[in-house]
């Protein structure tokens, strides 16, 4: 098979500048880093600290292969595909691609709100690449893509955010490149648009397009990708198929069932989070009984009853809350009289979240809703399917689930 | 494997050589900007087009009533309306061409984060919207000059050199000052404050007759003293024009222009990492 891109050698350097973050941008900072530096060495401001978005990247993609690629916030998955779409050039090294490339770094790139969504498909169409007589050939069925018919010759600041997207992405979608690259662009639109565009995808890679993929969606990579590459603060960590990444990447997010949170506390804290125990360390069962132990320190001697939320969530890996867990005060008053360490055990009878991985976040809210201590996603737990055969009757989703008591008429 | 690759990315820098393929590869892109820009400029408005005309026409009229009528401005022996209204045309298009074309690349940024294309399109079809206004109230000048029963002679052979130079001085004065006013916001400003000087030491309303001769090469240090003097001359034959004076108005178009376009062109690829 032939290659499609070649990377040898990449890396990626960011400058960041002093405390306003964005580099000399105005007279004023030129002129006085000018004149400080005469005037006395010590008062320049220091030189711009380095960030290396890519540190020597190598690898080799060949012609129809579906690549995702996978790694947190900042890893530098974006500053790859805007390197592989020559927005930004490399500090070192050279890539080389061989085909066509179709970016879908953003959907909708070069919309104008002011113009109809014909005059945008034009556009938008000839920024990606296309020529005037292609868009032209291809009108009728992006059109017909988008379901937006009758919207056409209406300025898109008039469109729903929808059919925006919709139009945004059939563009993109008709642009027949050789080698594709997306970022994140799948969760357009409704489901049944989602469905859509992901049986588009699949149709790209059945004609043989080279696809490079980014999401945060582990799903959408392992079911259209082959082959993943994991990046973990600007070098590649892994590389293989999907089947044996993916697992390793979770297994780096996974934290240990325990977890110590042992900073110093603000000047102002009352209450601090100390340890987090998920399940006694045992493995956690989808409608089984699951514990959590959560260790507080207190530096405030609080009224009898303490008027405060302790409680935990469980969110996606999106971040989006599912389930919000709190201590019942009403019936049960906290007694916080003394400063120092107290533990708390939550008990969820039945945990209704489906199998699947999760994170947790951490809250103490004073009575007025405000943040007193909020560990956002510090910990992930694997939620598995339950052992016993007749249980297993399960809804392939993420989230609350739940076996409902019915009647028949 | 061993065929050459559509496209090869490493950290040199994009080289003005790159300039007039890349202006071929992405002309179709280029003219859809421009189209862009005038639609959204016009779009929603009453009158439309009609504003183009309105601007340099209702100057030169205010020109004409203040230098002409109260304070007798010579004019080359043309009628002073007709004087400054062609002085205000070509002005018309290396002015406002600059000054659309600073804010060019930050009001695309969206754009140019997401999408690859020579950051320079991006001021250039600015100054081509501005050729567009340009050419409307072209046609404005000759109605004009047609009224004052004023017909161009063998001069008119100068007509289009003027303009075209016209239009590749502002597109380069153009590229640099984009990427400049992109870099640091400060010289938006700047340039604003520098082309209203400039208005003033252009012969747009008053003819360069008026300069004593020692104080004359200065006068033509100015790039555009040159053309808005070629222009004219082109258009009414015995108008002011000083040859010495337009050819060190031409050379210093030269340094200028090759001065924007080597700032374009450092600043091209480290723009979006700035931005």
């Amino acid at each position: 098979m032939s290659t499609a891109i070649k990377i040898e050698n990449v890396s990626k350097r960011y400058l960041i500048y002093g405390p306003s973050q964005q580099g000399y941008n105005n007279l004023k900072e030129i002129l006085t880093h000018g004149m400080l530096s005469l005037l006395d060495r010590a008062a320049v401001p220091p030189a711009p600290r380095e960030l290396w978005a890519l540190r020597n990247i190598s690898l080799e993609i060949k012609a129809g292969e579906l690549v995702g690629l996978i790694g947190r916030n900042g890893s530098g998955k974006s500053t790859l595909l805007k390197l592989l779409a020559q927005i930004t050039k490399p500090t070192q090294g050279r890539l080389r691609l061989w085909g066509r490339l179709g970016s879908l770094l953003e959907v909708g790139a070069g919309f104008h709100p002011e113009l109809t969504g014909r005059e945008n498909v034009y556009l938008s169409g000839t920024l990606m690449g296309m020529s005037k007589a292609e868009v032209r050939k291809k009108f009728d069925e992006i059109v017909s893509f988008s379901e937006i018919e009758s919207f056409i010759d209406m300025p898109v600041k008039r469109y729903s955010s929808g059919m925006y997207m919709r139009l945004a992405f059939s563009v993109a979608a008709h642009l027949d490149p050789d080698i594709l690259l997306i970022d994140e662009a799948l969760a357009v639109g409704d489901m049944a648009f989602s469905k859509k565009c992901l049986a588009k995808m699949r149709s790209f890679a059945d004609k043989g397009i080279t696809i490079i993929l980014v999401s945060h969606n582990l799903a959408v990579i392992a079911e259209l990708c082959n082959r993943c590459l994991f990046l973990e603060s600007g070098n590649l960590i892994a590389d293989g198929p999907v089947r044996e990444i993916v697992p390793q990447f979770l297994h780096l997010k996974n934290v240990k069932n325990t977890i110590n949170f042992d900073e110093s506390p603000r000047a102002d804290q009352k209450i601090i989070f100390r340890e987090l125990r998920v399940n006694s360390g045992q493995p956690a069962y989808h409608g089984q009984l699951f514990t959590i132990n959560i260790t507080l320190e207190t530096f405030h001697i609080f009224a009898e009853e303490a008027k405060v939320l302790i409680g935990f969530a469980f969110c996606t890996m999106e971040g989006v809350r599912l389930l919000s867990c709190f201590l019942d005060i009403q019936s049960q008053p906290i007694p916080l009289k003394q400063k120092g360490q107290v533990t708390f055990t939550v008990n969820l009878p039945a945990l209704d979240l489906s199998p699947g991985i999760y994170t947790l976040d951490l809250f103490v809210y004073d009575i007025d809703q405000l943040p007193m201590d909020y560990r956002g996603s510090c910990a992930q737990i694997e939620i598995l399917a339950p052992q016993n055969k007749d249980e297993t009757i399960l809804p392939n989703v993420h989230g609350m689930v739940r076996r409902c008591p019915w009647k028949m008429h | 494997m061993d065929k050459t690759p559509t496209s090869t990315i490493t950290p040199d820098r994009s080289s003005f050589a790159q300039l007039p393929h890349d202006f071929f590869k992405y002309k179709n892109l280029l003219g859809l900007i421009i189209w862009r820009d005038i639609q959204v400029r016009y779009r929603q408005t009453v009158i439309g087009l009609f504003w183009v005309i309105l601007q340099p026409a209702t100057s030169a009229l205010i020109f004409a009533f203040v230098f002409g009528h109260l304070v007798h401005v010579a004019s080359d022996g043309l009628p002073y309306l007709v004087f400054v209204y062609s002085g205000t045309v070509i002005w018309g298009l290396f002015a406002p061409g600059i000054e659309r074309s600073c804010g060019s690349i930050l009001n695309d940024e969206q754009l140019i984060r997401k999408v690859y294309f020579p950051r320079w399109i991006l001021p250039l079809a600015s100054i081509g919207s501005t050729f567009i206004d340009f050419l409307v109230s072209l046609v404005l000048l000759f109605l004009c000059n047609g009224i004052f029963g004023i017909w161009p002679g063998w001069t008119f052979i100068f007509f289009i050199p003027a303009i075209a130079w016209a239009l590749i001085l502002t597109s380069v004065l153009g590229m640099g000052t984009a990427a400049l006013c992109t870099k640091y916001r400060d010289f938006r400003f700047l340039i604003t404050f520098l082309l209203q000087i400039a208005q003033f030491v252009s012969p747009v309303f008053y003819t360069f007759n008026l300069i004593p001769y020692r104080f004359l090469w200065l006068a033509y240090l100015n790039p555009m003293a040159g053309v808005i003097e070629l222009f004219r001359l082109s258009l009414y034959g015995n108008t002011h024009f000083y040859l010495p004076g337009f050819c060190l108005s031409l050379v210093s178009a030269l340094f200028a222009g090759g001065f924007c376009l080597k700032i374009a062109f450092v600043f091209e690829d480290e723009l979006i990492d700035t931005i």
